[in-house]
């Protein structure tokens, strides 16, 4: 199991920056090209739902564990971020685009967003 | 034929299927001049896409009458279409010529694999198969993906009805919230683009399937979905 540990400034600026590092740590961790695209869109789209609210303060911090059978990305969002609406398109977005996704609120407010991508078994 | 396509009268059903005809007839025309620009980094299929709007041009420009062959009037007409295709995505940031080339074998490694394995393959299938390094292929992918999004309407013809898509999709959407806002940004969509997001988000089709059902490659399919998702969110996000 591996860790890798990325944070960035909550602002549209650096989705770029965290789309291109997930794309190339699922193609080390073994991904599908076709999971690696999704990938790429769900993190672009959980940026998006952390920072909608009050970009441009605070950080984003991103936790990538690439395990034999899955890679999880970890996404915290900065202090006052809303806890994501299961009913919203973004959230029916990245249950399309992920393995899994789920959410939690911590005690001080700080929401996490975890996307979970299966590896391909044969690989 | 056309001779007949000059006498009838544009619109009618007659015009239509020698129309048609033409347009079938010439298509090998279309694949000859996509075949030269194959090896520039775009899938074939979608350089024979766009060749074939320039074919339809050329089809309903063309006047007998002017005395020339009309493989000699189409031929630039076909290439223009491709060539502004080339154009119109050219790369958002300056890639190396050695990753353009490396990038294009690893989207043809990708097809060759997908039918093999009958799945999508991953990064190290592909460069094992090209016999380069897992983070050469994730580099190439990375500038494969950093084409430009700004020109992919390009419509195919795809037999659903508007009705048809956009019925579906607004029940699919049944259940989730600001779908009222949605509403006016979905109508922007074309065809196609909301038959993908349909199929993507809603029927659970990967990427790879998609391109298969619409003829076109896994990567226009990622690509369109790309715009289509910047597009809805920076249309709720502004509402």
């Amino acid at each position: 199991m591996n860790t890798i540990d990325l944070a960035v400034p909550a602002h549209p600026d650096y989705v770029g920056l965290i789309r291109s590092t997930a794309a190339h740590i699922a193609a080390h961790a073994n991904l599908t090209i076709d999971a690696i695209d999704d990938l790429r869109l769900a993190v672009d789209e959980a940026f998006a739902v952390l920072i909608a609210h009050k970009p441009d303060s605070g950080a984003v911090t991103i936790r990538f564990t690439i395990q034999a059978e899955r890679l999880d990305i970890e996404l915290t969002g900065p202090v006052g971020s809303p806890a994501p609406d299961k009913t919203s398109f973004a959230w029916t977005v990245l249950t399309a685009l992920v393995h899994e996704v789920s959410t939690q609120t911590s005690p001080a407010g700080i929401v996490t967003l975890l996307l979970t991508a299966k590896v391909v078994a044969s690989a | 034929m056309f001779e007949q396509l000059a006498a009838l009268e544009a619109g009618t059903s007659e015009h239509e299927k020698i129309r048609a005809a033409l347009i079938e007839r010439h298509l090998p025309l279309v694949t000859f001049m996509a075949r030269k620009f194959a090896h520039r980094g775009e899938p074939l299929d979608d350089l024979i896409q766009v060749g074939t709007i320039g074919l339809i041009k050329a089809i309903d420009r063309f006047e007998i009458s002017k005395g020339f062959e009309f493989s000699t009037f189409a031929t630039p007409t076909i290439v223009g279409e491709i060539k502004r295709h080339f154009r119109d995505k050219t790369w958002a940031v300056r890639v190396p010529r050695r990753l353009q080339e490396l990038g294009a074998s690893v989207t043809k490694a990708s097809n060759e694999l997908s039918h093999k394995l009958d799945r999508s393959p991953t990064p190290k299938e592909i460069a094992k198969h090209l016999g380069v390094t897992v983070d050469e292929v994730a580099e190439a992918l990375e500038s494969n993906a950093a084409y430009s999004t700004v020109s992919l309407d390009v419509t195919s013809d795809t037999s659903t009805s508007i009705a048809d898509t956009f019925g579906a999709l607004d029940e699919a959407l049944e259940g989730v919230e600001y779908r009222e806002s949605l509403k006016p940004l979905l109508a922007q969509l074309d065809d196609r683009e909301k038959r993908i997001l349909q199929m993507r988000f809603f029927d659970n089709f990967s990427q790879s399937q998609i391109a298969t059902e619409l003829g076109i490659s896994q990567m226009h399919v990622s690509r369109i979905l790309n715009k289509v998702l910047i597009h809805l969110r920076e249309g709720l996000v502004g509402s």
